[in-house]
């Protein structure tokens, strides 16, 4: 073995423009490859992260029957010291309490439905990051009794800081829930719907407000690293019983788990249709490889190697060119789209400004999972390998004899 | 004034910083209709004089002249224009496009001139039908014997109404028989119709048959022999 | 004859010229196929759209489109409908009273979009008719009845004949209360609309806010999408002080993906495209080093570089083309045969309908995208052929003819 180690790869560099030219196509076909997928998962990624980040965190508790009802009546009361237990689990970054519902909202002769949500201001700033979005007036503050409101909701209602809103629903157990409330500050949100509705307060005010004290409608827990959901979720799951649910995000969101499927199911065709093009351009190379070398093969079996010799030899050279182009792609790959994962391309044009007024960052995103780089890595390979048939097939349908006298 | 004029000819290759010298002081004049060979062992500079002769490469000292030009000065692509018009090349290895037939051979030098179509056409036919290959028209090189894609190749480089034609070793590919026939009809173009052949060889046989005999060893004319003397034909 | 001096060198070699035209059918062929999928997704979603609740065009005051107040209604909207229904091209009109209200059950409540009409008219608009799986499409009930999405009545937890509670604040200011009846439940494509809009009689609005009847939409349907332009014009022109807007304007979503699915195929094109052009170099460097000599020959003769150079780049071109047409006919060929029966996604049922795209799709491609396609495979073509161009013009004629 070690022999035709050694003259396969002599054999490399005898001819070193050959090596380049076919190390290079398959160079091309792992960059390519690698190229598409890391567009395709990043951009899965930044869809999951920013729904997870908008509306539900990565894991979510709530009352039993909560998230089918969305009924105050399916609100609960959690212990502090399991809240407190929860964010010291490894892997969870925060906990954020909330407690949402809907209500009319009226000022003047202006009503709308909007939807209210209390929230913790403190643990917000790093989630919501309302403070930001100010436009004017005041963020709130744990005891704030004052609202923020969307910018496209004050303008409906033509209220400014300072003037109070009529807010009107239904609280906890049917109790009618009214009160007049001063708006407190204007936040410009990005999501056009979301900035003509949304009304944030202060947890305590809200459970104030809807006769529901101590009483929260979530709790969403982030983590760092999404590939522990699962496991954070069960750790989660053992400080409740059958009265609680515990959902992540793919659970409460299966309509985004299975856009990301459809979209991926287009990824993969198209990755599919990539592969066909570079597979065929890897095996003309190797083709032409080797019925250039026709006479060379025809001496060496006429000077007694033995085919089977010979098919190994060149069977090794594929080998190790396919993996030298394999290294060389993931090798220049990876900076490059390390590069992108932290600058993403930004889109520019009407398609930008059109993202952008529907609040999505216009930007490209890429991905440097290793998943990705193990999967092109060995897919090429394979295409590679599998162009090694030809040679195989060739020498050992060669004649010696008509070989030397090309 | 002679068709060919070589004044002072030399060729050197830079190889390793030393220079080589191919060729070193070549004089010589080549009239119209003459039928000459140049003979010499390898290494003796024939190759590199032919290519200088046929505008393939240029010399580092002297001058060639060719019916008036002088040419040793052209860019490269001036030469090419050059032996479109004024020269026609016979290969050792005949060197006919593969994917064209015996016809269109012929008439691919008359494309490159921008000759209309009727004119390629009419003037391919007749120098197929003058080389004996009338029959032959639409084959492929693949489908002729060696001495008769070598009769395409001689029929090829007439079609431009070249001034001389050039033929490198045009033998040296044809066993005896057929390497004969070539000659006769070499000979034969060139009294019917006072085409100028210059052609280099190692065959004694084709040696004999030459009107002169250029012999060149190491870079140099070693003897300039004139076996039959040109009759011109005036008007 | 430099043309067929090309065309037959493309075949010189069969078999490296057929493993490159494959690839590039294949390619090609594969990615209209995938492309003119996609785009249909795109149009059954657009169309399922503009059957659901759009329309091709909508007419609303001003203010309407602003503050979505139930005082911005249109003035004498009532008297447009007869003028509008007398256009040319237009099929069917319906006229819709729109308040945002809140719908509540016993256990609980949701934020909707309440939308009085007339439903004969509005059945010969939009496909909410259509769409009932449950009950009928107001019929059984004689007072105040409702149609519902299918989310909404799971949301509320209602069933047929349920009761619902809907209020909303009147033209005065005052909040309205009032009670109706569940006559049918409808699905769509779409479950956010299912989850946010309730379908009641015009005339009961009325009675409820006991006012003289008011429209805030004006809903358009065309015998053709074609006509559109032409129509909102003539719209735009008659009715000045009203916005007139078409479809496309009333759900600039969805020219968003449509604009990020064009951009994406894009760039997967230009993917396929640049592994091709790799490909072909690939294929005409090896072509050019296997035929030095006869290249030096034809320069020796007196054929200029310039003319070598562009056989070069024509034998790329037609090779290219040849596989870039036989590509082109697979993929053409391919949609055209799926686009008889369409095709169904229903495995993916659920994730498409939150966007509202329709699991059944029939794939299409704009006409426009051959040609430009066919002249990237040219500009392809010619950038491939750059590099081994450059070299077969590079050749010494005489070493050429001596050394290979």
């Amino acid at each position: 073995m070690g022999t035709y180690l050694k003259l396969a790869w002599r054999n490399l560099w005898r001819n070193r423009k050959r090596t380049v030219i076919a190390a290079s196509s398959v160079f091309f076909a792992v960059f390519l490859a690698l190229a598409m997928r890391s567009m395709q998962k990043g951009s899965y990624d930044f869809m999951i992260d920013s729904s997870v980040r908008i509306s539900t965190g990565y894991i979510q508790v709530h009352a039993k029957d909560y998230w089918d009802k969305r009924s105050l009546d399916k609100s609960m009361v959690l212990d502090p010291e399991v809240i407190s237990k929860i964010s010291k689990l490894p892997d969870v970054t925060l906990v954020i309490p909330r407690f949402e519902t809907f209500t009319l909202v009226s000022h003047g002769n202006a009503t709308k439905v909007s939807p209210i949500v209390g929230i913790n201001p403190d643990k917000e700033r790093t989630i919501l990051k309302l403070q930001e979005k100010l436009v004017s007036g005041k963020y709130l503050t744990g005891s704030s009794k004052g609202v923020l409101i969307g910018q496209g909701l004050a303008e409906l209602l033509k209220v400014g800081v300072g003037d109070s809103i009529v807010l009107y629903g239904q609280g906890f157990h049917a109790i009618t829930a009214a009160a007049l409330v001063p708006v407190q500050g204007i936040i410009k949100l990005p999501i056009p719907e979301m900035n003509k509705t949304m009304i944030y307060c202060s947890l305590s005010y809200a459970q104030w407000l809807y006769s529901a004290p101590g009483r929260l409608t979530s709790l969403s827990i982030m983590i760092d690293r999404p590939n522990r959901l699962d496991e954070v979720r069960s750790e989660v799951k053992k400080f409740f019983d059958d009265k609680y649910e515990v959902m992540t995000w793919k659970e409460m969101t299966p309509e985004l788990v299975q856009s990301i499927e459809v979209d991926s199911a287009g990824g993969i065709i198209m990755l599919a249709i990539l592969y066909i093009v570079i597979g065929f351009g890897i095996f003309g190379t190797i083709m032409m490889m080797t019925t250039e070398r026709t006479k060379e093969f025809g001496i060496l079996i006429a000077v007694g190697m033995k085919k089977t010799k010979l098919i190994m030899v060149t069977t090794i050279e594929t080998i190790f060119i396919s993996l030298i182009g394999v290294f060389a792609g993931i090798v220049i790959s990876y900076p490059i789209l390390l590069y992108f994962y932290y600058h993403p391309i930004k889109l520019t044009g009407e398609l930008a400004e059109a993202m952008l007024a529907f609040g999505v960052e216009p930007i490209m995103p890429f991905s440097i999972a290793p998943g990705i780089f193990i999967a092109q890595f060995w897919t090429v390979l394979l295409i590679a390998l599998l162009s090694a048939w030809y040679p195989f097939r060739y020498v050992h349908k060669l004649k010696a004899v008509e070989a030397i006298r090309n | 004034m002679a068709l060919i004029e070589l004044f002072d000819l030399q060729k050197t290759y830079n190889e390793a910083k030393i220079p080589v010298y191919a060729v070193k002081g070549v004089n010589l004049k080549i009239e119209k209709g003459e039928f000459t060979a140049i003979v010499g062992p390898s290494g003796s500079g024939k190759t590199t004089l032919l290519n200088m002769i046929g505008g393939l490469d240029q010399p580092t000292e002297g001058k060639i002249v060719v019916d008036g030009t002088d040419i040793s000065t052209y860019k490269p692509d001036e030469l090419i224009n050059f032996r479109l018009h004024h020269i026609g090349f016979v290969f050792q290895a005949y060197n006919l496009i593969p994917v064209l037939t015996a016809k269109e051979n012929v008439e691919f030098i008359m494309l490159l001139q921008n000759l209309s179509k009727s004119e390629r056409e009419e003037r391919a036919k007749e120098l197929l039908e003058a080389v004996g290959l009338g029959e032959r028209m639409n084959s492929r090189p693949s489908e002729l014997s060696g001495g008769q894609q070598q009769r395409v190749a001689v029929a090829r480089s007439l079609a431009s109404h070249p001034s001389f034609v050039l033929a490198d070793e045009p033998t040296a590919n044809l066993d005896s028989v057929t390497a004969e026939a070539l000659l006769d009809l070499m000979e034969d173009l060139n009294s019917k119709f006072e085409m100028t052949f210059v052609f280099s060889t190692h065959d004694s046989k084709v040696i004999k048959r030459a009107h002169r005999v250029v012999t060149l060893e190491d870079g140099k004319i070693k003897s300039d022999e004139i076996r039959k003397v040109i009759v011109k034909n005036e008007g | 004859m430099i043309f067929m001096l090309a065309w037959k060198n493309v075949w010189r070699n069969k078999k490296r010229s057929l493993i490159i035209l494959t690839a590039i059918a294949l390619g090609l062929g594969c990615g209209l196929f995938a492309s003119g999928t996609m785009y249909g997704m795109w149009d059954s979603t657009v169309n399922a759209a503009i059957d659901r609740d759009l329309s091709h065009i909508q007419i609303h005051s001003e203010n309407f489109k602003k503050e979505n107040l139930i005082g911005n209604y249109i003035p004498d909207g009532l008297e447009l409908k007869p003028q509008i229904e007398k256009m040319n091209g237009v099929k069917a009109v319906s006229v819709r009273t729109i308040i945002e209200g809140m719908a509540a059950s016993a256990t609980s409540s949701s934020g909707v979009e309440i939308k009085g009409i007339i439903p004969d008219e509005e059945q010969r608009v939009t496909s909410v008719a259509a769409n009932i799986k449950e009950g009928k499409y107001f019929e059984g009930l004689s007072r105040n009845p409702v149609v519902i999405g299918r989310e909404l009545a799971k949301k509320l937890d209602l069933k047929l004949r349920s009761k619902i509670i809907l209020s909303f604040q009147g033209p005065d200011g005052n909040i309205i209360y009032a009670a109706f009846r569940i006559a049918g439940i409808f699905e769509t494509e779409s479950s956010l609309f299912d989850k946010s809009n309730v379908f009641v009689r015009q005339q009961d609005l009325f009675s409820l806010i006991g006012s003289k009847p008011i429209v805030h939409e004006i809903a358009v349907r065309l015998t053709t999408v074609q006509i559109i332009d032409q129509v909102v014009n003539k719209l735009r022109n008659k009715y000045k002080d009203l916005s007139v807007e078409t479809w496309q304007q009333l759900a600039p979503e969805l020219s968003i993906s449509y604009e990020t699915l064009d951009f994406e195929l894009n760039i997967f094109l230009g993917i396929i495209l640049f592994a091709l052009l790799f490909g072909i170099t690939n294929t005409m460097l090896m072509s050019v080093v296997e035929r030095m000599r006869e290249l030096g020959v034809l320069m020796a003769v007196g054929m200029k570089r310039i003319k070598v150079f562009t056989l070069i780049i024509f034998e790329t071109i037609m090779l290219s083309i040849t596989g870039g047409i036989i590509g082109m006919i697979l993929g053409a060929l391919s949609i055209w045969i799926t686009a008889q029966k369409g095709i169904n996604l229903s495995l993916f049922a659920q994730g498409l309908s939150s966007y509202g795209i329709s699991s059944h799709l029939f794939p299409t491609l704009p006409v426009s995208y051959y040609p430009v396609l066919f002249i990237m495979i040219i500009v392809t073509a010619v950038v491939s052929a750059v590099y081994p161009a450059i070299k077969a013009v590079r050749l010494n004629p005489a070493t050429a003819i001596r050394m290979y």
